[in-house]
């Protein structure tokens, strides 16, 4: 949830791109960026793709497996039915055609991270294919703040398809740090010792495409000297959860439209609910392929592959590094390799893993093991049917019919909970606000995705934990259509029930907050103000109509911000005229 | 190109059998990449050995080509009248971790342990 209002924020600040259409150094050459995302998500389905294994994060090592999944010999892949499901329904949201056939292919690669020496994938009939997503254009993050007019681009998804996940391993430091832990020696039955290390710290990204064979330069950060040093651990629990890999086409040309894209994604997925989609956790991976080419030329570049992409702002980082590295490479004259390459986010740089001499050799063929699944249209409209509003035709729902900014319904369709509190908060604040001069949606909008947010962000709470509940705020929001408190009291009151989850309307009564509406205690006030300040009085009645705010300011100062505005105006007005 | 991917490789071969076209060996290129694919470490005569086996079986396969395939769609499987085999997603039983490593040549703390492998 904090990641999605964030995120918010970065959209904000964003579009500093290095992006395509960029002039080299002597200003001679324009250079275009060309960039996909192949985006894995691992789906939480109870049990894993193939076997009847958990699916949970942070259980002991090698608890949750299987023979299947431990890839023994004669043991067989069952496919699980909610794997195909959720792939499907995350499909259709990314407005794929669902193949009436899918099937699946054994990928081979040899890595200790999948035992079996094939990863279950699929090749030439995936679940969905030619789907798309709409992102802001280049330049439309700042059009989204001044009402979302920016150009929508649409970025063309080649393929949705299934795959399991492979085991986690650990290297160099990590596995040094679970050999050395105290703790008892021998492993049998021994799960508590290493139950207690941190999930991802210093695991590696999971390695689907990795090859054994090839001369890879070792991280030499990750291994100092010590008993870990040569030797890898490997925890299969991971191994066999049902991922899906989303491949976008070569459709984004800059780091702030990938990371638009991968952020939309991550929005769109979350209303499918087909994954908890932490990257801290890996349940949700990037890995992105770019090269560049001058503007004038048709043809693309060689292209370099970046991995261990871990955050959004990591997408974008990586990108734009990767584009000023590559366009360096072409100035100085040198023509770039087709490379894989590993992002390393703490010194802001990618490091070269392998070089490809020629193009990877999966062999890829139908899995002998596994039957091949037709999806019929009965399925496909009843998982159509399943899936909730999503994120665009809600922003736009939002927009004309609670007459909402498009920056708001923006932010707050973006996230699933939080739209889920606004449309709960606004249905109540339509009902108890009185026909008021402003619009009650919009002014509860303004509290939703303004106070609320920052409150909760400064708090580290997600919304689910928010002590304030959307009647909650709705009320608080009404008092102010009412004309029971102002905004700027408002204020106060929301904080008194963040701190104590007191309803708006108690803690008006309480502390005596509510507006002083009596004319007669205003006019005493009144009278009191004009008399200490002969000054500002005569300059408003020389026609000065400012120095009324002045004069205004001082009542409200002496009636501690009670008085209605509205009326201290009023009857400042009528005495002065 | 086609020497570096047997598959493709295989799929030139049958092509060029339909078209009625030479029968391409098996090469020692070829070999020498598949080796490398799977880990094996062949001597050369070995090798040479292979080039001779592994031609006369995919040499054996391409008699396939004289079937008339013409109106058979193509299949990923064998079993035509089998599909859509699913499983509910209900949680089963897992083997206990000292279960689980038995078969392990190295484990450690309840990890498979296996010879460094370069970070990925």
């Amino acid at each position: 949830m904090t990641a999605a209002i964030n995120m918010t924020g970065e959209t904000m600040n964003g579009g500093v791109g290095v992006a395509g259409g960029t002039a080299g150094r002597d200003g001679s050459t324009q250079y275009r960026a060309d960039i996909s995302l192949e985006v894995h998500v691992e789906l939480k389905t109870r049990t894993k793709i193939f076997c009847d294994c958990p699916n949970s994060f942070g259980a002991p090592p090698n608890t949750n497996v299987c023979p299947v999944c431990l890839g023994l010999p004669g043991s067989l892949p069952v496919l699980n039915r909610a794997a195909l499901e959720y792939a499907v329904r995350a499909a259709l949201a990314l407005n794929c055609t669902i193949s009436p056939e899918t099937v699946f292919a054994r990928k081979n690669y040899f890595y200790p991270d999948l035992p079996k020496g094939y990863q279950i994938s699929q090749s030439d009939k995936p679940v969905g294919t030619n789907g798309w997503v709409e992102i802001e254009g280049e330049g439309g993050a700042n059009g989204s703040a001044n009402g979302g007019a920016g150009a929508k681009k649409r970025i063309r998804i080649r393929r949705v398809h299934l795959e399991e996940d492979a085991g986690k391993s650990f290297h160099g430091a990590a596995a040094a740090a679970i050999g050395t832990a105290t703790g008892a020696e021998d492993t049998s039955g021994d799960t508590a010792s290493a139950s207690g290390l941190p999930g991802s710290s210093g695991t590696s990204v999971p390695s689907p495409d990795a090859e054994a064979d090839t001369g890879v330069a070792p991280a030499p950060e990750a291994s100092p000297a010590g008993p870990g040093s040569d030797y890898s651990l490997l925890d299969f629990n991971r191994c066999g959860v049902p991922l899906i890999e989303i491949v976008s086409e070569i459709d984004l040309t800059s780091g702030e439209e990938a990371r638009a894209y991968l952020q939309k994604l991550r929005t769109i997925l979350s209303y499918t609910d087909v994954s908890d989609l932490k990257i801290e956790e890996g349940s949700l991976r990037c890995d992105a392929n770019v090269s560049i080419r001058p503007v004038s030329s048709a043809e693309l570049g060689v292209r370099s592959e970046v991995k261990n992409i871990g955050s959004f702002r990591g997408v974008k980082m990586a990108l734009e590094y990767e584009i000023a590295r590559q366009r360096e490479v072409l100035e100085s004259g040198k023509r770039p390799t087709l490379d894989t390459r590993r992002w390393d986010e703490k010194r802001a740089r990618t490091t070269l893993l392998r070089s490809k001499e020629e193009a990877n050799d999966y062999r890829y063929f139908p899995e002998p093991d596994l039957v091949p699944t037709y999806i019929d249209e009965a399925f496909v409209a009843e998982v159509r049917r399943g899936l909730p509003e999503l994120p665009d035709a809600k922003l736009a729902r939002l927009v004309a019919e609670d007459d909402l900014a498009p920056y708001n319904a923006d932010v707050i369709a973006s996230s699933p909970a939080l739209a889920a509190f606004y449309e709960k908060g606004a249905a109540k604040v339509a009902q108890g606000a009185t026909p008021a001069k402003v619009d009650a949606k919009r002014t509860f909008s303004n509290w939703v995705i303004g106070d609320f947010l920052s409150r909760l962000n400064a708090a580290g709470k997600s919304i689910e934990e928010s002590p304030v509940t959307p009647e909650g705020l709705a009320g608080l929001v009404n008092l102010i259509g009412q004309g029971t408190i102002s905004g700027k009291i408002a204020k106060d009151v929301f904080e008194e029930m963040f701190a104590t989850g007191k309803a708006a309307e108690a803690i008006v009564k309480e502390k005596g907050l509510a507006q002083i509406t009596d004319s007669g205690a205003i006019a005493a006030v009144v009278d009191q103000v004009i008399a200490a300040n002969p000054g500002p009085v005569a300059d408003f009645k020389a026609g000065k109509d400012r120095a009324i705010g002045f004069l205004v300011g001082q009542v409200m100062k002496l009636t501690k911000g009670q008085a209605s505005p509205e009326l201290v105006n009023k009857l400042l007005r009528e005495k002065l005229v | 190109m086609v020497a570096g991917n047997p598959w493709l490789a295989a799929r030139t071969w049958y092509n060029a059998i339909q078209k009625g076209g030479p029968f391409m060996p098996i090469t020692r290129k070829d070999i020498d990449h598949v080796a490398k694919l799977a880990l094996l470490d062949l001597s050369d005569a070995e090798k040479e050995k292979m080039v001779e086996q592994v031609g006369e079986i995919v040499g054996h396969f391409s008699r396939l080509s004289e079937l008339d395939t013409k109106d058979v769609p193509p299949t990923s499987h064998t079993l035509p009248s089998v599909h859509n085999v699913l499983r509910p997603d209900i949680p089963g039983r897992t083997l206990p971790q000292d279960k689980a490593l038995r078969e392990a040549p190295d484990a450690l703390k309840g990890y498979f342990k296996v010879p460094r492998v370069v970070e990925e």
